[in-house]
């Protein structure tokens, strides 16, 4: 298999094998394979490959010359003993037999339990965390001139001038923080309340006429429809929509089409209790 | 009347006309007629608009003035109120008709009262001329 160009390129990118693997999505070990050039770059890969390294796929395809080996470290030069001793050469295997016992057990802490090498310092362990204050809640801040402006309008609108107002409240207005300037609005809103000043917003039903209408119909209830014009329709209910009722004459049996915006009024022709 | 109830009364009148028929004939946006009616406050019309819509409509434009001091939420507060409270509703339709008793139900565009014979009466509220007046008056 010839070696292509993906490592020198990827290199001059700057880039490492990891880093390429999580921009395209290609395992580290397929992209060692493939820079090793024990496989042929995939179509797929080479199109990641060439859109990631900026590199276009004859360039990434190159034949190269394989990398040379690292080069190997030179042996130690072993000086000779010196005859007087007469201590024998030993292997550097042996030697690891031959160290103290606490020296090997020591080795043996720093060794991550997964077996991997560690590399750099042993991490330091963290310092003691200072013990949490206490929580204590933050004062309130101060009223808001939207806060004052309401209070005022209650008290104006309850009657009460600036004298009567700091006594209803218990203190000046220029006093009072957010908390109590809350707490000052909604007594002024219960008095007003309570004094009938007030009251709560009232909506309107989006459609009831809809319901009775059809009870009207259903129940075969005759009404008396006035328009506007002052003209005047009898009949029964044959049909409605939102703009428009269908009348029946009960006697001739003709049908008017009525739009409601033409209506002022309709009145059932005596009781209605079961259409109410 | 509120002008909202009015403009929609005006609308009946003229054939009812439909908005897109004041708006295009005035050159006033559609949504801007469709709110007028429809808001329950005050309808932000320029005086410039009432006067072309007091044209249109040939009415004087002191009427819709005149409509313009009340809001729809007034008429709608009175009608709740009295709902609320059980007690008999008071309307003066255009025409000079009184109709009075308690409110049965109401929505947007009308409001049932019951009257005496245990009838139900539905009224528009773009007839409805005044409120809140006793009998006698």
């Amino acid at each position: 298999m010839p070696y292509n160009s993906l490592r020198p390129v990827r290199e001059k990118k700057g880039m490492t094998i990891a880093q390429v693997a999580g921009k395209t999505s290609i395992s580290i070990r397929t992209l060692q394979s493939y820079e090793a050039g024990e496989r042929a770059i995939s179509a797929d890969d080479l199109r990641k490959l060439s859109r990631v390294l900026y590199a276009s796929t004859t360039e990434l395809l190159q034949p190269t010359v394989p990398p040379p080996p690292p080069p190997a470290p030179p042996p130690r030069p072993v000086e000779p003993a010196p005859v007087r001793e007469a201590v024998p050469v030993t292997p550097a295997a042996d030697l690891a037999d031959r160290l103290p016992g606490d020296v090997r057990a020591e080795a043996e802490v720093h060794r991550p339990p997964s077996g991997r090498p560690s590399f750099g310092r042993p991490p330091s362990p963290r310092p003691p965390r200072p013990p949490r204050e206490p929580f204590t809640p933050r004062p309130p801040g101060p009223s808001t001139a939207g806060q004052i402006d309401q209070i005022r309008n209650l008290g104006r609108r309850l009657g009460l001038d600036d004298s009567a107002l700091v006594e209803r409240i218990g203190a000046s207005l220029e006093s009072l923080d957010h908390t109590a300037a809350r707490a000052a609005i909604a007594v002024l809103r219960k008095d007003m309340e309570e004094s009938g000043t007030w009251q709560p917003r009232v909506q309107e039903s989006p459609d009831q006429e809809a319901e009775y209408l059809a009870k009207l119909r259903d129940r075969r209830v005759p009404i008396d429809v006035v328009l506007i014009n002052g003209e005047r329709f009898q009949g029964l209910i044959e049909s409605f929509t939102p703009y428009v009722v269908q009348l029946r004459d009960v006697q001739s049996g003709a049908d008017v089409y009525v739009r409601k915006l033409a209506i002022a009024y309709y009145r059932t022709e005596g009781p209605a209790h079961d259409a109410q | 009347m509120t002008l909202s109830d009015l403009l929609t009364y005006l609308r009946a009148r003229k054939a009812g006309v439909y908005y897109s028929d004041v708006a295009g004939a005035l050159g006033i946006p559609t949504l801007r007629i469709v709110r007028a009616e429809r808001t329950h406050t005050v309808p932000n019309l320029t005086p410039d608009e009432l006067g072309r819509l007091a044209e249109y409509f040939e009415v004087p434009v002191e009427e819709l003035r005149q409509a313009q001091r009340q809001t729809r939420h007034d008429l709608t507060t009175y009608l709740g109120t009295q709902e609320r409270a059980g007690a008999p509703a008071y309307l003066r339709l255009l025409g000079g008709i009184a109709v009075a008793g308690p409110v049965v139900w109401r929505d947007r565009h009308a409001v049932a009262v019951q009257q005496p014979d245990q009838s139900v009466f539905v009224v528009y509220r773009s007839s409805v001329e005044a409120w809140g007046e006793t009998k006698d008056e």
